[in-house]
């Protein structure tokens, strides 16, 4: 009698999702990291490390949402590992471009890595106010749909009836649709480009810029990037990669002091010669 | 080079410049050449030292550490700033600690300065990494010419701090950040999978585009099945609007000049409301001409029809006031004939 009772909570043991228990892991390593801040700062730096290890394989076990990559983030930067953090940051306000912690985190990475006195532009703010609610590609899209197909239900009718008003609303329905269009057509544009050319970040510091894919090229900037200093893929050769900095400068570096915000499965379908 | 064989390279020139000397010509021995860490100085240089602003520093607060190079007589060639970095790559013993020196610190050349024999070159330092660090001593070279210009200098070493060299003990940096980074969201909410937003699928825009147009041009397709006299029914009921309008227009009745405007008005103003959908009720001569601008009637026509229920409110309430020039039933016959020929109000109802 007491075998199945054991052999049932083996088996609900076993089937517990491990997303569950390294998910305590990375809080209670977290927590001691809070803890231990202020008298060991060194051990609190190693606890947050934990912490976001235990984050990064949980995101590789499939989970992605704004409040797991914020706190990856939160630890990533606490742990001083600046590009990793500014890397969570940019996923997680991917899912959510209005949530305020990761814009926090990512604006407080972002002071760290660039310096006033650095001649290397920051990534530009996003232009969206921050009053004004930002509707999402789907939103838009659905919106689109129903002034789109009322404005023709309406036309119908008005053709069938002839009655005064009927054209003048539906002209109205078509025009609003204009507005949801060109939003979602704005962020269509966005997703590719994001596809296309996608995000990275020097994962090391002092890593130079230079005019060609090799080390014996000349250095594009006379300082070094600084760790966490994020620019666009633009194209790969070999083990170099040739990327844009906001400020607009193209240059190249080596591919292992890059992070690249796609799975690596996917490097091979951007240009690569 | 061993001390023998310097010493014969040494006779051959003082021999050969012997040689010249009888034979009238002047020579200078050639300098041997330089190694790798030779620093480019030519003179005597007995002292050189390197100081830190500090000896206790924080992770990448700077400090700043000064070599001191001071000459016991005016020099050939003044000292060159040290390259610590160059120093470390090349092969002499104990690089391989400098090299741990150069790799701990981001070095910055700052400030140079010579005062007399005393020759000073500033480095900032940011150290990378806490612990303690120390800067090992490390080989000053120089050319020493000889006393004799005939004969060839040494190359001399001065080591910097020997033994010790410098020690700087770097503290971890203070874990400082926003306070709502010291903290993380728990809960089911953390476990959650979204997909990250993506190209829309292209049947999708193509059945959000095509499809209402379609649905639409099958409903008017089904309405027209359904209900093929609905057209037919509504060139009738326009037809008949005007025909019943222009009868009644037309039927002499014995009254007043009021009743005929109180007559007219009310069959034109029914027309209207038949044919043009005029809002039930009495309308303003103003509300008649703006209802027929706004269905594309051109203003001097719907200016017309103002003006004809303007002439039948002034007769019906001012009759004595003002003479009828022409009938009433007449102007608005010829105004609903006007109305029935006019292009924008042909497919109307």
């Amino acid at each position: 009698m007491l075998a199945v009772p054991l052999v049932m909570g083996w088996m609900l043991a076993a089937a517990a999702p491990p997303e569950q228990a390294i998910l305590g892991q990375a809080e209670t390593a977290f927590r001691q990291g809070v803890n231990q801040a202020r008298d060991d700062p060194d051990a609190a730096r190693r606890a947050f490390a934990a912490a976001a290890a235990c984050y990064e394989e949980l995101r590789q076990h499939g989970l992605a949402n704004p409040r797991l990559l914020g706190n990856q983030g939160n630890a990533c930067l606490l742990a001083g590992d600046l590009p990793h953090a500014v890397l969570a940051y940019r996923r997680g306000l991917r899912l959510a471009p209005r949530d305020p912690d990761l814009r926090r985190g990512l604006a407080h990475a972002e002071d760290l890595v660039y310096s006033p006195t650095s001649n290397l532009a920051r990534p530009p703010e996003d232009s969206w106010p921050g009053w004004l609610p930002h509707p999402g590609a789907g939103a838009c899209l659905a919106l689109f749909a129903i002034l789109y197909g009322g404005g023709w239900l309406v036309l119908t009718r008005w053709w069938m009836t002839r009655r005064a008003g009927g054209g003048s609303l539906a002209a109205g329905c078509f025009l609003a649709a204009l507005l949801p269009a060109g939003l979602w057509l704005d962020e269509q544009a966005q997703v590719r480009d994001r596809r296309d050319h996608p995000l990275v970040i020097v994962a090391r510091q002092d890593v130079w810029l230079r005019r060609g894919n090799g080390a014996d090229f000349p250095l594009r900037l006379d300082t070094p990037l600084p760790a966490g200093a994020q620019a666009r893929w633009l194209f790969g050769r070999g083990n170099w990669v040739q990327i844009q900095l906001p400020g607009g400068e193209v240059g190249w570096v080596p591919r292992h002091d890059l992070l690249v915000d796609i799975p690596s499965s996917a490097e091979a379908s951007l240009a690569i010669q | 080079m061993t001390s023998s064989s310097a010493q014969f390279s040494s006779f051959r020139q003082a021999a050969l410049a012997l040689v010249l000397a009888f034979a009238g010509a002047s020579w200078t021995p050639a300098a041997p050449p330089a190694p790798p860490i030779f620093n480019g100085a030519e003179g005597t240089f007995p002292q050189v030292t390197m100081t830190a602003s500090l000896t206790e520093v924080q992770v990448a607060h700077p400090v700043t550490l000064t070599v001191r190079i001071t000459a016991a007589r005016p020099p050939q060639q003044p000292p060159q700033r040290p390259d610590f970095p160059k120093l470390a790559r090349s092969k002499y013993p104990g690089s391989g600690r400098l090299a741990e020196f150069v790799k701990t610190f981001h070095i910055e050349p700052t400030r140079e300065r010579q005062d007399g024999l005393t020759w000073e070159f500033d480095y900032r330092l940011h150290p990378r990494v806490a612990g303690t660090h120390t800067i090992p001593s490390w080989p000053f070279l120089y050319y020493r010419p000889d006393s004799n210009p005939k004969r060839v200098g040494t190359f001399q070493t001065t080591w910097v701090n020997e033994p010790d060299g410098l020690t700087i003990a770097v503290r971890p940096a203070p874990l400082e950040a926003p306070e709502p980074l010291f903290r993380i969201a728990t809960g089911s909410a953390v476990l959650e999978r979204q997909r990250q937003p993506g190209p829309a699928s292209p049947f999708l825009v193509a059945a959000i585009l095509l499809g209402p147009p379609l649905l639409c041009g099958g409903w008017y397709a089904a309405w027209r099945q359904l209900y093929p006299d609905a057209a037919r029914r509504r060139q009738r009921r326009r037809s008949r609007a005007a025909r019943k309008a222009l009868q009644e227009l037309c039927t002499r009745t014995s009254g007043s000049a009021a009743e005929e405007a109180n007559r007219a008005a009310r069959v034109v103003t029914n027309y209207l409301q038949d044919r043009l959908e005029l809002p039930p009720g009495e309308p303003t001569p103003a509300e008649v001409g703006l209802h027929l601008q706004r269905l594309g009637v051109p203003e001097k026509l719907a200016g017309k029809a103002a003006e004809f229920f303007r002439s039948c409110d002034q007769l019906r309430f001012a009759p004595a006031v003002v003479p009828a020039e022409q009938s009433l039933s007449g102007i608005g016959a010829d105004l609903i004939g006007a109305l029935e020929a006019e292009p924008c109000l042909l497919s109307h109802l």
